[in-house]
């Protein structure tokens, strides 16, 4: 699995882990964009990136403002070349304070940001999509002929 | 083996995808690609025409209007050798080159503004969406409301809708005729069809109009002629008269004219779209681009065309027409399905 994940907002350099499946891809500062691999994996994943390292020092308030908040942004998952576009908001933020945030791609506090999805990414998006907006009934049909077309090229390209 | 519809979603879907990596590009392609009228990737003509702007100086090209006189003194000779379409009558008729055959339409349209636009349920979609977008006085012939003096007629030989020779055209002219209705004939797919009898005998025909477009692959390049009585001398005969056109299209499509014969493209294709149609049970058009598909190829229906033009027309009151020029492209690909 090729994994890409996009930041931004990224104040006081924030750290972050990712895992997939309890499997560490990454661990270190935040940056704008990280491009990830993962060998062997399928069926369902979880991927989690967590916040760490943040202490009550990196919040500074000025006359009762917060002037300086370390913290970032998630923006994308790209996950084999797709994105999760609005599935992204499928998620959770659990703080490590026990708070849990529904939809949250904001890390300002420390703690996970969740993510359930299945490889191949793909059909996952399609179903999830359709599943949510009842708007491609034809998704499966279509993959499958996809899947098909991809076959018959590589098969074409062997000869 | 795969039933018909089945194998065109596979080739669809094949064609597409070797187009884009993206599932969803590839979706989004895969339902256009039987469809549409887009000359075929011929690789002699591709070639050929590679080895054209291999080999010129565009600057002098562009400069020497010798190659508009060159290819309209030409054309005419070129479309009447054609081995299995007839034209008769085009000596009657002028040549003045034309951006594609749409700057002969716009110049029907309104050379005849005064009149009121009609055609046939099936016609070129670009004749309604100039006639509506310009709120011209227009509407479709039946057999509510027919032809009537101050009308003017446009109409596609092949036809449009089919890619096949229209039905009574003999006495839809006449009856122009009777009634004085200027008609414009559009005969851009000639060059990929066969079995085509265009006779212009009729004094009621005001303009003629060809393209290479279907043929070749220069449709960017709009090179087109457009025959209209000597008496006609508008902005397009105009810019005919003072040079003041196309040169490249002209020396290119003089070129193409000069190396391949005008019955080229229905030749090479002819066997192939037999082929095609006998796996996926359609009817050979009379246009080698082009197969008539019954009610079970309902989604390949021009839905899709209709809503790029923006015009809200069912999709069931014209045939479903398939274009075959992807498969012809992708050959390989339709042989390795269909093995």
């Amino acid at each position: 699995m090729r994994l890409k994940l996009e930041f931004d907002n990224i104040v006081d350099r924030p750290c972050c882990l990712v895992t997939v499946n309890q499997q560490q891809l990454y661990q270190g500062e935040v940056r704008p964009e990280l491009i990830l691999f993962s060998k062997d994996l399928t069926g369902s994943v979880e991927l989690k990136i967590t916040h760490y390292d943040k202490k009550p020092e990196d919040t500074v308030v000025v006359d009762g403002k917060i002037v300086q908040d370390r913290s970032f942004t998630l923006e994308k998952i790209i996950v084999d070349n797709y994105s999760f576009d609005e599935l992204i908001w499928e998620s959770e933020f659990c703080a490590d304070n026990g708070e849990i945030y529904p939809s949250c791609l904001f890390f300002g506090p420390n703690g996970d940001f969740v993510i359930d999805f299945q490889l191949p990414v793909l059909p996952w998006i399609l179903e999830t999509r359709h599943q949510k907006n009842n708007n491609d009934p034809t998704w499966e049909q279509d993959y499958n002929y996809y899947e098909q077309a991809c076959q018959l090229l590589s098969q074409i390209s062997n000869k | 083996m795969s039933k018909p519809l089945d194998l065109a979603q596979q080739l669809s879907w094949a064609i597409a995808t070797r187009e884009t990596d993206s599932f969803f590009d590839a979706r989004a392609c895969a339902r256009l690609i039987l469809q549409g009228s887009r000359a075929v990737q011929d690789p002699v003509a591709v070639e050929f025409i590679q080895s054209i702007v291999d080999d010129i100086d565009l600057h002098q090209v562009i400069n020497q209007k010798q190659h508009l006189s060159d290819f309209l003194s030409s054309i005419t000779e070129w479309l009447q050798q054609h081995t299995t379409n007839s034209i008769v009558g085009i000596d009657q008729f002028q040549p003045d080159f034309s951006a594609g055959t749409t700057q002969s339409f716009d110049s029907f349209y309104w050379r005849h503004r005064d009149r009121r636009m009609r055609c046939f349920v099936g016609e070129y979609f670009y004749h309604i969406k100039t006639w509506i977008s310009t709120a011209t006085n227009w509407s479709f012939i039946t057999d509510q409301d027919p032809l009537q003096p101050g009308d003017a007629l446009v109409i596609s030989v092949p036809f449009c809708d089919t890619g096949n020779q229209p039905n009574n055209l003999n006495t839809v002219l006449e009856q122009c005729e009777q009634l004085s209705i200027p008609v414009l004939i559009d005969s851009c797919y000639y060059t990929i069809s066969s079995g085509i009898d265009l006779d212009l005998t009729s004094p009621a025909i005001d303009t003629v109009a060809f393209g290479l477009s279907k043929a070749f692959p220069v449709a960017h390049l709009r090179i087109g002629i457009r025959y209209t009585r000597d008496s006609v001398f508008d902005g397009q005969k105009l810019h005919n008269t003072i040079n003041y056109n196309n040169i490249f299209g002209a020396y290119v499509g003089k070129k193409l004219i000069t190396r391949f014969k005008s019955d080229y493209i229905h030749s090479v294709y002819n066997e192939k779209q037999k082929q095609v149609c006998n796996h996926l049970g359609l009817e050979p058009s009379a246009s080698v681009l082009f197969a008539v598909g019954d009610s079970k190829w309902n989604q390949y229906n021009r839905q899709h065309l209709l809503n790029s033009y923006q015009l809200a027309f069912d999709p069931e009151l014209f045939v479903n027409r398939i274009s075959l020029t992807g498969v012809y492209d992708n050959w390989d690909i339709f042989k390795t399905v269909t093995a």
